[in-house]
């Protein structure tokens, strides 16, 4: 090529289709290069399936056979936790150490448009928590438990992978404020009792179950449990679930962006 | 201090006095014995704790917000004059209070006959039952603009009769003696709770229908001026206006801020002990004992407004960021907040969960929405100039450029970017020290200087990744901090390390998709002579190839400026003279670059013009000759047998360094070192001398500075 073509004299304006072109290939790329990481894709896009049929079918035994509502409810609370993981991990497991090598700074000197880096991995995570939860109907159509409808199941897709933004929020939150060395084993901290203290599947003996409402995941499952119709474990109006999901997102995106503004 | 830092510390009390009040309506569900129909909802899980705060905040909260507004009525009023001072007042106060009720009184009434709903047919006759006050309006917890709106003109009115009738000034200086005596002497820790207090203690006193838990009774109801209210709160305005006159009485309560406090809680604890753990409705009969009470509930209320203007003039002196955006969004949150925390007490009163767990959330999720909604709706609008006569526009950034931009750069034409007086510091150290910097259109600038002399602080700067303390930073006659100038640079930093788990080829067409006329990535590739690496993993590649990427993501946006921060660490030969071609036929397409670099050799092969920097100030600046020039000292090169240490004491020979037969000597006086030499060491050879290299003269100038 001719470099005296290179330098342009005046930086020109940029159409709007290629601002979303810049949003939409930082997305992209996020997305495929979380999908090239078998450490991340493994985890959250084939073991969730297994998971769920050993605990939700075979060893839920003949109290869910008896009482057909436990399979449907068990059947949310493992896409709820399949959802939970991808959207925890990917963005806080990701952005600590992307923070620590510079990555952020880098992003803040080029001028990339408002808030891709983090849109994009907003968007990743909402990708995988789809693809989970194909994977997720798969297995359990397969296995046969549940009771919904096609509708159904695409209305709770749809919920859950809304759904995962509370998370990467949270996952930013922790992102944005440990090491990357830290953050892995601060996000496993908030998933692991989170999965258990949610009450998403587990029994929880009664000390606990009032409990159960500082836990977003929790109020994921109320949500969805609202959106497949189970009335039977609906504990809270999904109004308020929803509400404190978004109070969520509000809160810990905001403390976690006004931290990378100062930071980066 | 000065004056003004006591402007900043009485903006946090205000502050805190209105996001109190947003603390104790959440806390009103929580409190022992409150009716429904009282407040929104009763919580199912009443608090003792909740109650007294309720109780205790009730004490002092208004009246000291009313002192606060006295001093800035007066401030205003001195600023302004009386016309200024009302146009102002009807914009502030009188607009919010009309538009204001018109918005929230639907909305609180609706939240509230939803949180009633739940308690149908619980509600206490004699409180359905209960007849309007005359002049009935009920303005809810927007009753202290309208109090605001009696108590000024009050004020003002006292204030003209006492200038008309005292037109010696006597009256008024005794006021001021009078003042300097109760607020500006020890004696203001007892004395002035008591004399401040004493008319409303009366008033309340008087009162056959007050309650001990009800505190100065509200303007909440009706439109008919109230005594008490105009009494305490009053008293509180005239003191906030006097301590605007004397403003140095302000330094006695800063100091004597702990007395304050433990008067304040001794006379807390008598009035909680008395008044009991559950909200009573029901009026003390007259006595000793209602005395009594009235006297400590006045003295608890001054002595705290004592100890949290102390307190806040100690601690909250000074300029804090938060501070002032917390102050200047007190007023909307406070406005704003009845139906939100109604609202969210509603929601948890049946929570099945510990009394604190329901108010954090209250309290929490209040919080989130009214600072959110602070911020989208109300600073950068309308909304945000009208109440706190200032308009933050959107976006910071944008906001920053607007205010750091100059009119018109001093030599536009010619710069690309400027740095001019900036000062930047990071705590205690200074990085860089009231530095001027111009990169000129079409030249190759190296940075030099030694670890710690400020050039990626510069760098910085001019990369929108800091703001000076002092001076502007101007990046292509625009801020860096704006987005649509950056398009125009290029950028290769240090120490950046990519994603994995992309291709060489991805990573530079993610980056091209952030410029609006990039090049191809092949075009790319091959300029910066990495074709071959387009499909390999950046991760996968060595340290040396990794620059050689991020020289391709630098260029790939056809940049104007060109940042290239130690570009060829880790390079190979070959690759760096690869990597210097490159650069050069950049710079004479005419792109402008920035080049820092620990590789003397490479400013001295590439630069138009060298800037020196140590500890944050340019020690010398010019074309490569010039700096060279600017030490003069030489090197002198020949074959002796003379020891280097005897050398080395010579006058005149600053290093002196052998290899076999050859020495090199560095010195100041060249000629008389050389004469010295010649008649020391008749056998001396192969003499050459020469000036000194960029590395020598760099080395010198740096340990100058240092």
């Amino acid at each position: 090529m001719n470099i005296a073509t290179v330098p342009c004299r005046t930086p020109a304006a940029m159409p709007i289709g290629r601002i979303l072109r810049a949003y939409l290939t930082d997305a992209k790329f996020e997305a495929l290069r979380m999908l090239r990481a078998p450490a991340f894709a493994i985890p959250f896009l084939v073991i969730p399936a297994p998971i769920y049929l050993l605990f939700g079918v075979v060893m839920a035994g003949e109290s869910a056979a008896k009482n057909p509502g436990v399979y449907d409810l068990l059947f949310v609370g493992f896409c709820v936790m399949a959802v939970m993981g991808p959207a925890l991990f990917g963005v806080g497991s990701t952005l600590a150490p992307e923070r620590d090598a510079g990555l952020i700074k880098l992003k803040r000197a080029l001028p990339v448009p408002a808030g891709s880096y983090l849109i994009a991995k907003f968007l990743m995570a909402m990708f995988f928590a789809a693809l989970a939860m194909c994977t997720m109907i798969i297995a359990a159509k397969s296995a046969g438990k549940i009771s919904f409808s096609n509708l159904q199941l695409v209305l709770l897709t749809l919920t859950l992978v809304l759904g995962a933004l509370p998370f990467c929020a949270l996952g930013m939150f922790i992102g944005a404020h440990f090491s990357g060395g830290a953050a892995p084993g601060i996000t496993n901290l908030v998933y692991l009792p989170m999965i258990y203290l949610g009450g998403l599947f587990i029994p929880l003996p009664a000390f606990l179950q009032k409990w159960v409402v500082v836990w977003p995941a929790f109020h994921l499952q109320q949500v969805a449990v609202a959106v497949v119709g189970i009335s039977k474990f609906q504990f809270l109006p999904p109004q308020m679930a929803g509400a404190v999901l978004v109070g969520i997102v509000v809160l810990f995106g905001g403390l976690a962006i006004r931290r990378l503004a100062r930071t980066g | 201090m000065a004056s003004q830092e006591r402007f900043h510390s009485l903006d946090a009390v205000r502050a805190f006095a209105l996001l109190l009040g947003v603390a104790l309506h959440a806390s009103m569900s929580f409190v022992p014995g409150m009716l429904p129909g009282i407040w929104a909802t009763v919580d199912a899980t009443p608090s003792v704790a909740l109650g007294q705060l309720f109780f205790v905040t009730h004490i002092f909260r208004m009246a000291l917000f009313f002192v606060i507004a006295g001093f800035f009525a007066r401030l205003l009023y001195t600023r302004a004059g009386a016309q200024g001072f009302w146009i102002n007042r009807i914009k502030r106060i009188a607009v919010p209070l009309i538009v204001g009720w018109c918005v929230l009184f639907p909305a609180y009434a609706w939240v509230a006959s939803w949180g009633m709903s739940q308690f149908a047919g619980k509600i206490p006759a004699a409180l359905s039952q209960l007849k309007p006050p005359p002049g009935f309006f009920p303005f809810m917890h927007l009753w202290f603009l309208y109090m605001l709106l009696l108590v000024y003109p009050t004020v003002l009115l006292l204030r003209g009769a006492l200038v008309a009738i005292d037109r010696r000034g006597a009256v008024r200086a005794l006021v001021d003696r009078s003042a300097q005596l109760l607020l500006g002497t020890p004696a203001a820790i007892v004395l002035a709770p008591i004399v401040l207090g004493a008319p409303l203690a009366l008033t309340l006193y008087t009162r056959a229908t007050w309650v001990y838990w009800g505190g100065v009774p509200a303007q909440d109801m009706t439109y008919y001026p109230q005594l008490p209210a105009m009494v305490g709160f009053g008293t509180a305005m005239i003191v906030g206006w006097i301590l605007h006159r004397r403003i140095e009485l302000l330094r006695t309560f800063e100091n004597f801020w702990l007395p304050h406090l433990v008067v304040a809680l001794t006379a807390t604890l008598y009035c909680c002990s008395v008044a009991g753990t559950t909200f009573s409705f029901v009026p003390p009969s007259m006595g000793p004992a209602k005395a009594l009470f009235a006297v400590g509930y006045v003295v608890a209320m001054w002595s705290w407004i004592f100890a949290i203007l102390g307190l806040g003039l100690k601690f909250c002196a000074g300029e804090s960021r938060v501070r002032r955006y917390v102050a200047d969004s007190s007023y909307w949150l406070y406005l704003a907040h009845l139906p939100v925390v109604a609202a969210f007490d509603i929601v948890v009163r049946t929570w099945p969960v510990h009394w604190s767990v329901k108010f954090a959330f209250v309290l929490a999720a209040s919080f989130s929405l009214l600072f959110a909604s602070y911020h989208l709706l109300v600073r950068p609008t309308f909304i945000g100039e009208w109440l706190n006569s200032r308009k933050y526009p959107r976006h910071r950034r944008g906001a920053l450029a607007a205010r750091t931009m100059p009119t018109e750069p001093a030599n536009a034409a010619t710069a690309v970017a400027q740095l001019t007086g900036v000062t930047r510091r990071y705590g205690k150290l200074t990085a860089l020290d009231d530095i001027t910097l111009d990169l000129r259109r079409g030249e190759l600038m190296a940075l030099l200087g030694p670890n710690g002399a400020g050039k990626t602080s510069a760098i910085a700067l001019w990369l929108g990744l800091a703001e000076p303390d002092c001076g502007q930073a101007t990046l292509l006659a625009g801020s860096p901090l704006a987005v649509a100038t950056r398009r125009g640079i290029g950028v290769m930093m240090q120490d950046v390390t990519l994603p994995n788990g992309m291709k060489v080829r991805e990573l530079i067409e993610q980056t091209a998709s952030y410029y609006a006329n990039p090049m191809s990535v092949s075009d790319a590739l091959s300029i910066a002579r990495i074709t071959e690496l387009a499909g390999r993993y950046y991760d996968k590649l060595s340290g040396g190839q990794k620059r050689q990427v991020q020289f391709a993501l630098a260029i790939c946006g056809r940049p104007e400026v060109l940042f290239l921060d130690e570009p060829s660490v880790g390079m190979d030969v070959a690759a760096r003279e690869h990597l210097w071609t490159a650069i050069r036929q950049l710079r004479d397409a005419g792109c402008s670059i920035l080049l820092t670099t620990h590789y003397l050799e490479e400013a001295e092969m590439l630069a138009d013009r060298v800037i020196v920097l140590a500890k944050g100030r340019v020690v010398a600046s010019g074309s490569v000759a010039e700096v060279r020039s600017l030490v003069s000292r030489r090197q002198i090169r020949c074959d002796s047998a003379l020891p280097a240490n005897e050398l080395a004491h010579w006058p005149g020979v600053v290093t002196v360094s052998r290899a076999d037969q050859r020495l090199t000597i560095l010195a100041t006086d060249a000629e008389t070192v050389l004469r010295r030499l010649l008649a020391s060491d008749h056998r001396v050879a192969n003499i050459e001398v020469q000036q000194a290299g960029l590395a020598e003269a760099f080395v010198e100038l740096t340990k100058e500075a240092a």
